[in-house]
């Protein structure tokens, strides 16, 4: 057979070299856990499914901050710890197994904290990276609107030059903004020149909107289980100063999809329902050949998700973009938080409730009720198949 | 820190692998060679030092780790070759190492299971029962056998393949598979190898089929790319189509897991290979979760394969089947999903969930 000549099609852009994680980035984990413990006995951490979207504690971000584990990577004069990706990919993946209360900071450490770092001014990054490496400066993403989901390039909100005033006025309006009332900025991608004058992906950019600011109105859209978590940003006439433009203006496009590997290949894109999977791995007995079975099968992808993102945050530490691969650990990901769900129900039969006395009953209620997002945040399974299938050269 | 110089490495192997395969295991040969294996094959790769890599030198190996080792198997895989390479490189030569004995030349197999049992007797050593489904008995000239005398010992011991009676089934691909029977066997050399030793027999073979389903499935997957972009349908290549795309997308992310499972159960062995208890379990996990996401996987890999393929891919005329038969034989062979799953789980639970994110960063 023949597969000596196919190395250069497209299957090759999936394989990544296997990490081992350096023995510093052990004697972190260790660290982690011991503060971990400290907060647990605290009653800060009280597990439940999702904690990077539902988990909300500023006193908690605080001092992850003031122990140097936000904004690891980044320089140290931006309040940075310059350390490798896999050190944060040890310090992430132990907060997110602990279903620590991350979601404050989440999208900033992640993403708006990097992308300020690749596209920002000098200004930008001294003004907002230290809070943000501090736990204190949270920042929400702008992307999603009424009109514009998966397909993103129709964004409507506009950007309108306005020399006078030396800067730009927003107009339009973003939905799902998670956070949005909590946070101090937001990154807004919008459209700066009307669709008819290039490509889809040109004339769009990116602005850093101070949240509160003249012109903003910020409403809640409340999720199954009532919780508020998202919103709907209007934006009426918004002026945003020159100085917040991020990067070059019509360069949007190519800035927000340089985002995402890091937004889709982290351990938040499998571990959402592991609290679920601990409360059936407790009521499980091991003599019960269908339980063993059924937690096994899951917990040999779990260990496997975690493997193939380490292999990611592996390439992302070379400066590699693999968003191909990243797009395979978020499918197989949150494909398995909702099989999670699945299997508890058939070898663990008990009615979801959220206010049950029954641990497993909650988490159960809990992982159901936001189980929707887990395949449709930070692009849909058929989005990411898409990429996958351009990634292999058929499309 | 980044295994990268490693990888540089096993991709050299995959390549000087790839190219005598090219040449030398057309679909027509690894279709001759059904109920058999393909002697003249198993020379060159001998010739090239293929046969005995991961074995350390002084056990009459030809050196390099066992990474090495799944570099070989995985290529040989993608290929379908028609030989006992894994079985020599993983459960052979483990107990080979374990037992103090000198890697055989030519190709090895090991039988181990629990109805075969040995006595001592005038100072020498019995085998009697049967294993069966005993990968490529009938071609060895040796067999490495692994046997229990009920009582907590084992042994080990290499014997010659004309002592035993062999009675041939074959898998779906026409891989030999034969049931073996000892009846009084009284081998040369005989070591007593460590308690486990049999059951390091079904972990090493669960290994070395999980390597090999990850390296059929690439193959099936890099067909499945080609195919969708040549097979021209309501005007255009099939993979166009978002339907089939999605498909095949789907497989890609397969491929991907069983790989990266595959892989680091290999790095877990290789680290847990020796004494340490604790790495020891580590590596017998790994096996455990990279044999039931490899048997899991492969037949969904297969069904979509040939969904893709449609009616060609159906039948003789085309070389995907080579590949699906042996998916469709290795995912059970050495314990399947189910088994490992089991062994995964029940040690989990036993374990308690508040060490199930230990016990994973630990592997």
């Amino acid at each position: 057979m023949s597969a000596a000549t196919t190395a250069a099609t497209g299957t090759a852009t999936l394989r990544l070299p296997d990490v081992t994680l350096p023995p510093e980035a052990e004697k972190l984990r260790t660290e982690v856990r011991e503060f971990i413990a400290e907060e647990r006995a605290k009653g800060v951490i009280q597990p439940q499914s999702d904690p990077w979207l539902a988990g909300l504690d500023p006193d908690f971000s605080a001092r992850l901050g003031q122990r140097g584990w936000l904004g690891m990577t980044w320089p140290r004069r931006y309040g940075g710890h310059e350390l490798p990706s896999l050190h944060r990919f040890v310090v992430i993946e132990e907060l997110l197994a602990a279903a620590a209360p991350v979601g404050l900071h989440w999208v900033t450490d992640r993403q708006s904290g990097p992308a300020l770092l690749r596209y920002g001014t000098e200004e930008q990054r001294q003004r907002m990276l230290p809070g943000m490496a501090a736990g204190t400066t949270f920042f929400c993403i702008g992307m999603s609107e009424p009109d514009s989901g998966s397909d993103l390039a129709s964004v409507r909100t506009t950007g309108t030059r306005d020399e006078a005033a030396g800067g730009w006025r927003l107009n339009g309006t973003k939905v799902w903004t998670s956070q949005a009332h909590r946070s101090h900025y937001m990154i807004v991608l919008c459209r700066t020149a009307p669709l008819a004058d290039g490509g889809r992906h040109d004339g769009l950019s990116q602005f850093i909107v101070e949240i509160p600011s003249p012109g903003l109105t910020i409403s809640p859209i409340r999720l199954l289980d009532g919780e508020h978590h998202f919103n709907q940003v209007v934006f009426d006439d918004v002026l945003v100063p020159d100085s917040m433009v991020i990067g070059q203006i019509g360069q949007g496009w190519a800035q927000v999809t340089s985002e995402l590997a890091y937004e889709r290949s982290g351990p938040e894109r499998f571990l959402s329902t592991l609290p679920l999977l601990l409360e059936l791995i407790r009521v499980a007995d091991p003599t019960d050949r269908r339980q063993a079975c059924a937690i096994g099968q899951l917990v040999a992808q779990l260990w496997t998700l975690r493997r193939l993102s380490l292999r990611i945050a592996g390439a992302l530490d070379r400066g590699e973009a693999p968003d191909v691969p990243a797009a395979v650990v978020k499918d197989l990901g949150t494909t398995l938080e909702n099989e999670i769900i699945d299997v508890t129900r058939s070898v663990a039969p008990v009615e979801p409730s959220l206010n049950s006395d029954d641990p497993l009953a909650r988490e159960l209620g809990r992982a159901v009720l936001h189980s929707p997002g887990f395949t449709l945040r930070g692009g849909t399974n058929e989005i990411l198949r898409g990429i996958i299938a351009r990634g292999l050269g058929m499309r | 820190m980044n295994d990268h110089t490693g990888d540089d490495e096993r991709e050299l192997l995959r390549r000087t692998v790839a190219a005598i395969l090219t040449d030398h295991c057309p679909p027509e040969l690894v279709g001759a060679s059904e109920g058999g294996w393909s002697e003249p094959l198993w020379k060159r790769l001998a010739e090239a030092g293929l046969t005995a890599l991961g074995v350390p030198e002084s056990a009459g190996g030809s050196g390099g780790a066992l990474t090495d080792a799944a570099a070989v198997v995985r290529a040989a895989a993608s290929y379908a070759a028609p030989l006992p390479l894994a079985e020599t490189l993983f459960p052979a030569a483990a107990i080979c190492v374990r037992a103090g004995f000198d890697l055989p030349d030519g190709p090895l197999t090991a039988a181990a299971g629990p109805d075969l049992t040995y006595s001592r007797r005038d100072g020498g050593v019995r085998f009697e029962g049967t294993v069966a489904r005993v990968p490529y008995a009938r071609v060895v000239d040796q067999i490495l056998v692994v046997a229990t005398d009920g009582q907590g010992g084992e042994v080990a011991a290499l014997v010659d393949r004309a002592a035993f009676t062999l009675a041939g089934s074959d898998n779906l691909a026409g891989e030999p598979r034969d049931r073996l029977t000892a009846d009084g066997v009284t081998p040369v050399e005989v070591a007593e190898v460590a308690p486990g030793s049999v059951e390091l027999v079904r972990e090493q073979g669960a290994l070395a089929r999980s390597v090999q389903i990850a390296g059929a499935l690439g193959e099936v997957l890099d067909l499945c790319v080609r195919y969708t972009g040549e097979r021209v349908q309501f005007g255009r290549p099939i993979g166009k189509f978002q339907a089939v795309a999605h498909l095949v997308a789907r497989l890609a992310a397969m491929v991907t897991s069983v790989e990266a499972a595959a892989h680091a159960a290999v790095l877990a062995q290789a680290a847990g290979g020796h004494d340490d208890p604790a790495a020891r379990e580590a590596a017998r996990l790994a096996v455990a979760a990279a044999k039931t996401q490899a048997s899991a996987t492969a037949g969904l890999g297969a069904r979509i394969a040939h969904q893709v393929h449609g009616t060609i891919g159906f039948t003789q005329e085309y070389r995907l089947h080579h590949l699906t038969r042996r998916l469709w034989s290795w995912r059970e062979e050495y314990g399947c999903d189910e088994h490992w799953s089991a062994v995964l789980g029940a040690h989990v639970i036993n374990q308690g969930a508040d060490e199930l994110w230990p016990t994973m960063t630990r592997v």
